[in-house]
This record gives structure tokens, sequence and C-alpha cells, in this order.
């Protein structure tokens, strides 16, 4: 196969591990948490919410100490590495002046295993921290998405209503993203290149496998997700009028609480684990989050920049979370994702007829019959004894606003039986990585997919 | 998205109506399926007047052609704008009267004069055919698309693989049932690109039906052989038109006209040829080197890689969910073959159907451009499976079975034609369909 030649530069965050796998009713909560962390990029267990204290070293320098917290080594070298050089983002401070982006400039032992990170800010003060500390690591990914808001109920405490564009991180740690029916947690991610705004709430359906439903929903700018007014409640967005006179929401509810969103993996089982891989454009305008589980790709986000859009489709834009069939043993095939709107577009505007909100999409591929050629033959080119890789376009079938309206970048259709893991070319150096239904950029590590 | 432009430069014969002479006398369906084939023969070989025997007398130079059994389009008789045509001579006795003249004279219906100093004074039972004059950009200014040989049962024509062309009238053609019995054929070969085309009067049904045949190509290595009672075979060849189904669709319940329409490039490889009636489209028969051959700096296929495709529709569904197309591929000497793969016409698709099928709006509604989707050819044929290229100058649109322009709409300044569902070269003239 003749390697194409890559649209994008693309930076890589892989074989990221869910951490603490068990089984006692939170597993689908730490994935939640983990899929939050990586996309900002926030370091493990560094993340500190209304505990610890800011105090000043000298001058400007301030240090932020976790005595007396839960977790007082978040900052230990041996526990989260060398932070130096890394961001401090605090936010919901008391004082405004405490909130921003610094950069670590040490870490300090206080006392024992217990460390501070130290930064420079003149503006600040000292005080107790009232908002959300976290330490971005940029080295991986330069543009990482940002925590527009969250709110946490009260399975993690105390009752915190999100507050829209306050930045404020309440979910620490698993606990406080509360699954439950009747009062959940939620935070909304946004990608400030894109405008993308991916929302996940804990709420769930039922009271034994808490956690296997939650909501999962997206907003294509300008659309935008509300703050959530109180516990119980996820952020949804304004009320628009589609140009047919009904009206929706500015949001898209791609898993609803009423379906598994990881697949049919028991919340309740044995302890399980998976790993997460992140592949985003140096300009951030393309995100993909893929989640692996016994050797399979059982959900994976997207947010992507659409390449040629039709004219009338501006700052075209396309977001998606896909997860497999409902059985423990099917990672995402071509055939569950090229046979469902799985793809939610930006507005698209029509003269005479106005804005499509939150428009649908399938994703086309080369193809006869009723599949795609990778579905037909699963095999190399017999000719070439090259595998062939497919264009992914996006079709419209809404009435009115009918019609191919754009391609995908740096994504390709392979064939079906392209093991999972599988790379191109045959050198070894794993430009391309075989992954769920598609093949795109890898980095040239070994993917783990379990 | 806006139109291309044509990859290839294309020349035309538009419009040409079918013949059908006998068919008003007789009145029979058969006669009329006899007739159309005739009528499709000499499109797609480019004559307007073509026949079998007669004699020359020659005095000086010039050569005095008398027809004796005159067949053609738009009618059989010589007549005065055939001056400065061009004829060809094919089976005559002496070699020195065989080959292509200028017409210089007509002197009657049956009687036209030439220049051959090589020529001589004979009997003449061979056949020749009148050229239409105007595809002079073509390889040596004429169709590539010639007689190969045929066969016309037990007319008195005989049969052999000598470019005699028995095929003059419809009662040159027979058939009969279920494999036994005389049969006419007739292989029209592409001198350019070798690609070969087989008519068979064959017929699987219980009675003598001539809207059945069998429609075969050779994409390579040609066909040999041939006589009285069958039809010649080629070692790559693959059946295009099945002969237990009406080719060009039910010809018991149209009414002509019908047209023929024949597009061919200028190198002399391409060829569409698609035949209409009033309300449909009949028959579709390409002849195509594909573009962007996976593996062309690999194992490239051998031979001149064409494709040719044929079908009594030029609906996407059917193109896209039956092999309907066929090439002949040698990979290598130690592979086997010649494989013969089967080709899909395979497009853009999701949803368990293609694009054209789902979105049937000839326009993107938004932006208002045409909606034109890449024609490509996959084969699942065991050893050669793959896509294997995409055809260049043919497009599906929307379905034409659903609201949208007219069948037959010309598109962007006439350069190209929405016909069924393909979009393909057009001629840049309004014609009729």
């Amino acid at each position: 196969m003749a390697l194409p030649t890559p649209q994008k530069v693309w930076e890589f965050d892989t074989n990221r591990p869910m951490i603490g796998a068990t089984n006692s009713g939170t597993s689908h909560g730490q994935l939640a948490v983990l899929m939050k962390n990586m996309l900002m990029q926030v370091v493990n267990r560094s993340h500190l919410y209304a505990e610890g204290s800011i105090a000043t070293v000298s001058g400007s320098t301030r240090r932020i100490d976790p005595t007396g917290t839960s977790d007082t080594t978040r900052y230990n070298p041996s526990q989260v590495g060398n932070l130096v050089g890394k961001t401090v983002r605090i936010k919901g401070s008391t004082t405004s002046g405490n909130n921003g982006d610094f950069v670590i400039t040490a870490q300090s032992v206080v006392s024992g295993s217990v460390y501070a990170i130290e930064y420079v800010n003149a503006s600040g003060a000292a005080e107790s921290v009232a908002g959300s500390v976290q330490v971005i690591d940029y080295s991986k990914i330069s543009e990482p998405w940002i925590l527009s808001h969250s709110g946490k109920s009260s399975g993690g405490g105390t009752i915190e209503s999100g507050v829209l564009d306050d930045g404020v991180d309440k979910i620490r740690s698993v606990a406080d993203y509360t699954m439950n029916s009747s009062a959940w947690s939620y935070f909304v991610l946004r990608n400030e290149a894109t405008g993308t705004e991916l929302m996940m709430s804990g709420r769930s359906t039922g009271s034994v496998d808490d956690g296997e439903m939650m909501e999962i929903a997206v907003a294509m700018s300008p659309n935008r997700f509300l703050a959530r007014s109180g516990a119980g409640t996820s952020p949804a967005g304004a009320s628009i009028t589609q140009p047919d006179g009904t009206t929706t929401n500015a949001h898209v509810m791609i898993r609803s609480n009423s379906v598994r969103w990881f697949n049919a993996v028991d919340e309740a089982a044995a302890a399980w684990s998976a790993v997460a891989h992140l592949a985003m454009s140096d300009d951030g305008k393309h995100t993909r989050l893929v989640l692996c589980y016994n050797g399979f790709v059982t959900a994976a986000f997207f947010d992507e920049e659409v390449q040629d859009p039709v004219t009338g489709w501006d700052d075209a834009q396309v977001a998606s979370f896909i997860t497999a069939a409902a059985s423990a043993a099917n990672g995402i095939t071509i055939a569950n994702t090229n046979d469902s709107a799985h793809w939610v577009g930006g507005n698209i505007a029509r003269d005479s007829i106005g804005t499509l909100y939150n428009m649908r999409l399938f994703s086309t591929g080369e193809g006869s019959t009723t599949s795609l050629n990778g579905e037909q033959v699963a095999a190399a080119n017999d000719i070439a004894g090259e595998v062939s890789l497919g264009r992914i376009g996006l079709l419209c079938t809404t009435p009115s606003f009918r019609g191919r309206h754009g391609l995908l970048k740096d994504l390709y259709w392979g064939h079906t039986a392209l093991a999972q893991g599988n790379y191109f070319p045959a050198d070894n150096t794993k430009q391309l990585l075989c992954i769920g239904a598609w093949v795109m950029p890898w980095d040239g590590s070994i993917a783990e997919l379990s | 998205m806006t139109l291309p432009a044509h990859a290839k430069t294309w020349v035309f014969e538009q419009s040409r109506e079918a013949n059908f002479l006998n068919w008003f006398t007789l009145g029979q369906d058969e006669e009329a399926a006899r007739e159309l084939i005739l009528s499709v023969k000499a499109a797609l070989c480019g004559h307007v007047r073509h026949g079998y025997s007669g004699s020359f007398s020659k005095s000086g130079s010039t050569i005095t052609f008398t027809a004796t059994t005159q067949g053609g389009y738009p009618r059989t008789a010589f007549t005065s704008d055939l001056i400065g045509k061009t004829i060809q001579i094919v089976g005559a006795t002496t070699g020195g009267n065989n080959g292509y003249y200028t017409i210089t004279g007509v002197t009657s219906t049956t009687v036209l004069t030439y220049e051959n100093a090589s020529g001589a004074t004979e009997a003449f039972s061979g056949s020749y055919r009148v050229l239409i004059g105007t595809w002079s950009s073509l390889p040596n200014g004429r169709s590539p698309w010639k007689c190969k040989g045929s066969g016309a049962g037990t007319t008195g024509k005989g049969s052999g693989m000598d470019g005699i062309d028995r095929w003059v009238r419809s009662a040159d053609l027979q058939t009969s049932t279920s494999g036994v019995g005389n049969r006419s054929w007739f292989v029209a070969q592409n001198e350019v690109s070798g690609a070969e085309l087989c008519f068979f009067q064959y017929t699987n049904s219980t009675s003598s039906e001539f809207e059945r045949i069998e429609l075969v190509c050779s994409p390579n290595n040609g066909f040999t052989g041939g006589s009285a009672t069958a039809r010649p075979t080629a070692t790559d060849e693959s059946i295009l038109l099945a002969n237990s189904i009406d080719w060009c669709g039910k010809t018991d319940v149209v009414s002509p006209p019908w047209r023929i329409h024949v597009a061919q490039t200028t190198d002399g490889y391409d060829l569409h040829l698609w035949l209409h009636t009033l309300v449909d489209e009949t028959l579709f028969i390409f002849s195509r080197i594909p573009t962007g051959v996976q593996g062309d700096s690999v194992k490239p296929w051998n031979g001149t890689r064409n494709v040719m495709g044929a079908r009594n529709n030029m609906d996407v569904a059917s193109w896209s969910d039956t092999a309907a197309a066929y090439a002949c591929i040698d990979k290598d000497a130690s592979a086997g073959g010649p494989f013969k793969p089967a080709f899909k016409l395979q497009t853009d698709l999701c949803n368990n159907s293609p694009l054209p099928t789902q979105l049937k709006a000839l326009r993107n509604e938004v932006s208002g451009e045409y909606q034109v989707y890449p024609i490509g050819l996959f084969t699942a044929t065991t050893s050669v499976r793959g896509r294997h290229g995409r055809m260049p100058d043919m497009f599906f649109v929307g379905d034409g079975g659903s609201a949208g322009m007219p069948m037959g709409a010309r598109m962007a300044s006439n350069a190209w034609v929405r016909v069924g569902d393909f979009l393909l070269p057009w001629g840049g003239s309004y014609r009729r369909f």
C-alpha cells in the first residue's frame, strides 16, 4: 500500500490505562474521568479541588500545598513524575488574581512525602483553595480541550451546581463523578480550536448497573451547553427552531441513558480495565479518543474538521461518539459505523430555507450492492498485493439539506479481516494503525488494546 | 461539484434513429428485434450503408461497384450524399479490390464509383460498408470498430472470421432454441484496443425469439472459430447479456423511434453506446480503459486493460448490485489465468445502498451544485480481488427513477448528459432522445 500523505500534523498520547480498574461499581466512572483528564491533558493524580492552600513562598512565587488533603502525595515526583515546566491551571479561587495558567517552577518538599508545587504569580494571594487546580502537560498535545463547567451531585459530597465558563473542575476523582438515576454529576469539555463541546453526565437508569448507561452529548459551534441549574439535571443547550418549524436543543444526545455506552461491559462483573489513545492535530481541529477493551475498540470520540465541505457549510466540523454493538465480544466494525448516521455536523445554512442545526450524517465509503469494498472482500488487492484504503465521506439525508457534504481527513476504511492493531507499512514504523473500523495515523508505538 | 472537464476528447454520433424498414411492414416483434440489432451493429461500426455481394467493373483506375444485397442506415440505397465518404470492401477474390476508398460518384441506387488502381473486374461475394464522414479525428479517420467475422446460419452467406459482414438484412439473422440449430453471429473488433464483442442470435427459450441474444465480450484475447450453428469463442470471454432475458427490454411493447447514441474517444480506445426508447434506456454498452489502476507500477494488467460492460438498463442499482463489466488480467506467468474479473460499478455507499439511490436529487440541496459520483471498478473474483481503478468520464447521478431533472437532460453547456443514472460526455448539441 502506498501510504497516503497526512493532511495534518498529528500529536499523540497513546496507551493511557484506566486508573484503578475495579468492579466496585465505579469502573465506568473511572473511564469517564480518564477521558476527561486525557482530553485536557491533566496529569494523573495531580488534580485538586477545594482542598489545600495557596501560600506565598517569597515575592511573587506561590506554592500550592496539599497538606491535610485526601491525597497529600499528588505532587510527589515519585507518584506523578516531574511537574516542573508543566502548567498549573487555577480556577474558582476567591481572589481572582489567583486564577489563571502558570508554569510550575519547582516541586518542593513540605514534609516527608508531601510535596508542593511552586509557580510565579504577582497577582496572587494566600488563601485556601476554593476552586480547582489542574496540572496540565502540553508536551504531547499542544491544543488540548479545556473544561467549560462541571457540576457535582451529593453522591460526591457537597452539591455543586455548574457555572457557565467558570472552568472549575469539580470532578477531582471518580468519587466526585456520581452515577445514579436520581442524582448525578456532569462535566462539559470544550475544544477552543473548533468550538465543539462534549458533555458527559452520570445520569443512569436502573439502580444496579449504574454507569453502564450514562448521557453523552455534543454541542457543535456556535451552539453551547448551558450550565446545570442544580443537582440531578444534566446541562442542555438552548431551544432552537429548525427550518421545518420543530424545535430542538442546541445539543445532540449521542448516547442516552437508556443504552449502554461502553459495549456490554458489566459494571458489576469481575474487575476489568481499558486503555485509551488520543490523537489530535497540532491545530486542535481534529480529536480522536479511542477506548479499547478486551482487544477491541469499544468506543471512540471524534471531533473532526471537514475536508472540502460543500459550499454553504461554514466552519464545517463534525463530531461523533461511536460505540460497539452490545456484545462484550465485539468491537466497532465497518458495518455498525457505516450503516447509521453517527456523525453530528455543525450548523449548515441554505438560502430561503434557513439553518439546520445538529445535522446528522452518515459516513460513506466506496462500495457496491449493500456493503463497502472492505466488507465484500476482506483481503488485500490481489493484483497489487496492497491493502486498499477507502476515503470516508459525509452524507446528509435530511430533506432540504440532502447531499454529500465533505470528507474526513486522515481517516480511512480498511477491510474486515484487518486485525485490530495491525500496522502499516510493513517496515515496522507503524505510521498507520488499524483500529476499530478505521485506519488512521499513528505514532509508532505498539497499541495496547486491553 | 462543478462538472469536470472531459478526461479524454470524445466524438459523437448522436440520436441515430434505429432502422425499422421491415418492422412497419411485418409488424412483428421479432422482426423489430432483428432490425434493432442491425442498427446497433451499424452504429457501433460507424457505417451508414452496408451490403453483401455484387460486382466490380474497372475502367482505367476507376471502379464501378454494383451492389446486390443492400442494407444500412438511414436507408439502403446509394444516394449522392455518399460522395466523399469512405467505402470499405472486404472479401473480394482479387486482393487489390479490398480496402478503403473515397466514393467519387453515385450512378444509381445500387451503383457507385471510386478510384482504385489496384482493383479488377470481377464478381463480388464479400461485404461493403460506407462509413460516416464525421469521425476524421479518430484513428484512421473512422470508427475503430469493424467486422472481424460473421455467420449467417444457412442463409447462403456462410460464416467465417474473415472480416465479411454477412448481417445485411433481418433475414440474415437466424436463431433457434435451446442451443441447437442454425444461428447467426457477428464479431465486432476494435482495431485499436483489440477489444471484441460477439453478438449471437441464440435464445434459450422454447420458441425462436429474436428478442433474446447473447452478447459476449473478449477484452484482450479475441474470438476464434464460429460456424453456422455455433458462435466463436475466446479464452477470455465473458457473457455480458445472457440469452435468458430480452435484450433491449421488451421490444414487443415498445414502438419506434429508438435512438442510438455512440461516443468514441479520439484515441480509439473508449466507447459508450446506449439506446433510448421513448420512455427509457434499454441498452448500454461500453468498452473503456480505466485510470488509476491500483498496482500500475507493481503488477500491471497485461494487454490493453479493456473493461467491457453491457446491460439492458442504465440504473445504478443494477450496475452496482451485479457484476456487469469484465476484463482480462494475466497477473504473471506463474499465477495461472487469464483471469476474468467480474466488475461491479462501485460508488459511494452507506446505510446499505449507493448514494445515488439514497439521495435521488440531482443537485446538492445546500450548494445547488451537481451531485455526481465517481465510478470505480471492484471485483470479488478469486485471484484478482480488489478495486482496480476508476472509470474516467463516467459518473453516477441521482436515481433517475425519482424527482430530478428529466431523463436525458443535458448539463453544463451540453458537455455532459444525464442518461438514466449515468452522467456521460455529450457532444454539445441538443438532440432527441
